[in-house]
């Protein structure tokens, strides 16, 4: 299978995005009682930018797995497909999960100890410790995207039995505007079932509504990549329609909380899409700077949340601005990220499977 | 008896199984998903719809590999044109065996191991994890008893009544392991607790499916011709 420049640069993009809104989530109000390395300090501004990118960063991730996905499967066939994800990503599932969960629970566990700082969750870890109850098994955290593309897999080979053809016919028919309009109608629902900001679904067996939401911009991906005619428009609509969205978080209401699952839902389809459209137009060529970004991304990913654990820890007793904080956190993230990357992978035989 | 296997044919018996079970295999392996769905997201009704739902798709996993690969080939005669194929009467019974681990066994550990995991990782007590070891091991060996008489019997209705009697009386095993103290007195707790009656239950499943299905290989095996 012909490798993608738009959809690896546009991958790494949303990859280094996603570093950047992992850290951002120590500054965050909102997130302040979840996040393990909330900081004492932060700023609403945080929130602005930060729930945007939650809106369609995990979505586009997905919309660009189902892209790949049917490349694959169109070249290699089902079986192919499962080969591969068995050796991309179910192996490196097994061998890795375990090492770089066991250290993100070690790092939480240290810095409840050792912080004179505590976050809301080290405080809590703190009391539990010193009650003696035990630690819970630790979920996947940040792995999830991979058990997620593994269930999707397994139902692809249900989807491709059961499902018409003259469905997926139908659907590739559809004008683009016509399901970019439809999409946030199914979407609302699912973000109506949770709270707001939906929640990582961090857990080691699939929750309805994840597989659902992001199910969709996978098939979404897998059937018809969506090509608007006006990227640049969508993608304002979908800033100007999060706007509501981010009033709306935190307020309860039955109506606010309807209104905010539709906004939500639009946002996050609009700014994928567009995104999406946006990145096949402009990166189609290989950009010397974003491709070794694009080959270190897999590892990246699977490094970057105990890397960040370390060093957001280390920094909680540190007084800074938050903005100096989070650029050195990503920063430094990036940077033992990229030489890693070199030294344990491309000259070790990991390099086959990340 | 022909001491040497027909593999090549063997396989090609396999995929053929596995190619007419396919699409009811897709639908339970997504009713296995929607159950363990159902069953993490920890409240009570879905807790009880997806203990449901899981012994549902697991038994009629159970019973539509076997019926799929046997009775029906019986009934539509696809059997005869099979007899007429270059196999002995062991390569025949071999591709069943393991066309059936194949067909069910799959899913029945993916959803055993499944459900396991939902046990351990969210706050459902660990001690349930010997009960539902015992329900899984009952599961296992119905399938196992249906399998061998569905390959050795003739009659359909024999085939089909083992088979729904089997997986039935998994409610009379339930509440017999609800008589057990040993058992029950664990399963809302913390810790998972391995009385010796819990081990010696779980020992007779696992040994018995063996030995039905061992036998069962061994016999039909040996027989000079298919009827």
């Amino acid at each position: 299978m012909q490798r993608q420049p738009a959809l690896d640069q546009l991958r790494a993009l949303a990859m280094l995005a996603g570093v950047g809104f992992h850290a951002a989530l120590a500054y965050s109000p909102l997130a302040r009682p979840y996040f393990p390395t909330a900081d004492g300090i932060g700023s609403a501004w945080v929130d602005a930018v930060i729930w945007w990118l939650h809106l369609w960063r995990m979505p586009l991730f997905f919309l660009i797995s189902g892209v790949l996905t049917a490349l694959l499967v169109r070249s290699r066939g089902l079986a192919g497909l499962w080969a591969s994800r068995w050796r991309r990503i179910g192996l490196p599932l097994l061998l890795l999960a375990p090492p770089l969960l066991w250290t993100m629970q070690a790092l939480t566990l240290h810095a409840a100890v050792q912080v004179a700082q505590p976050s809301p969750v080290l405080r809590w870890v703190r009391e539990a410790l010193a009650a003696g109850h035990a630690m819970p098994l630790p979920g996947p955290s940040h792995l999830w995207f991979l058990l997620y593309l593994l269930w999707f897999s397994l139902l692809l080979w249900v989807a491709r039995l059961w499902v018409p053809p003259s469905w997926v016919r139908a659907l590739r028919a559809l004008p683009a505007r016509r399901l970019l309009l439809a999409l946030p109608l199914a979407l609302a629902p699912l973000l109506a079932a949770v709270p707001a900001p939906h929640p990582a679904p961090e857990s080691w067996l699939p929750q309805l509504w994840a597989l659902a939401l992001f199910g969709l911009f996978f098939a979404w991906g897998y059937v018809q990549p969506p090509q608007p005619a006006r990227p640049g428009r969508w993608l304002v609509a979908g800033w100007l329609v999060y706007l509501p969205y981010l009033a709306l978080l935190g307020q309860d209401g039955s109506a606010a909380w309807l209104l905010r699952a539709l906004a939500g839902a639009a946002a996050s389809v609009w700014c994928t899409a567009a995104l999406f459209a946006l990145g096949q137009r402009w990166l189609a060529q290989p950009r010397a700077w974003l491709m070794p970004w694009a080959r270190a991304s897999f590892w990246i990913y699977l490094v970057h949340l105990p890397l960040l654990l370390a060093l957001q820890y280390a920094g909680l007793d540190l007084s800074a601005p938050w903005g100096l904080k989070w650029l050195a956190a990503v920063g430094l993230v990036l940077v033992l990220g990229r030489l890693s990357h070199r030294w344990l992978v491309q000259t070790t035989p990991l390099r086959r499977w990340v | 008896m022909n001491a040497s296997l027909n593999w090549p044919l063997i396989r090609l018996l396999v995929k053929k199984d596995w190619h007419l079970f396919e699409k009811q295999l897709a639908a339970y392996v997504a009713g296995g998903i929607l159950a363990l769905g159902l069953l993490g997201m920890a409240k009570g009704w879905s807790f009880y719809l997806g203990s449901l739902l899981l012994l549902i798709v697991m038994i009629g996993c159970a019973c539509s590999a076997v019926a799929n690969s046997l009775v029906t080939e019986r009934k539509e005669r696809t059997l005869a044109f099979v007899m007429s194929l270059p196999i002995s009467p062991l390569d025949f019974t071999l591709s069943k065996m393991l066309g059936n681990l194949v067909t069910f066994g799959v899913p029945y550990l993916v959803l055993t191991l499944g459900a396991v995991a939902l046990i351990f990782a969210t706050p459902l007590p660990d001690g349930l994890f010997v009960f539902w070891l015992l329900m899984a091991g009952h599961i296992l060996l119905a399938f196992s008893i249906s399998l061998a008489v569905a390959m050795s019997v003739e009659s359909e209705g024999v085939s089909i009544f083992v088979m729904i009697a089997s997986q039935v009386l998994i409610n009379p095993f339930m509440m017999g392991l609800g008589q057990i103290p040993a058992i029950t007195g664990t399963t809302g707790g913390e810790l998972v607790v391995w009385s010796w009656q819990a081990i010696a239950i779980l020992a007779a499943q696992l040994l018995v499916s063996a030995a039905v299905l061992g036998l069962s290989t061994w016999r039909l095996g040996r027989r000079a011709a298919f009827y």
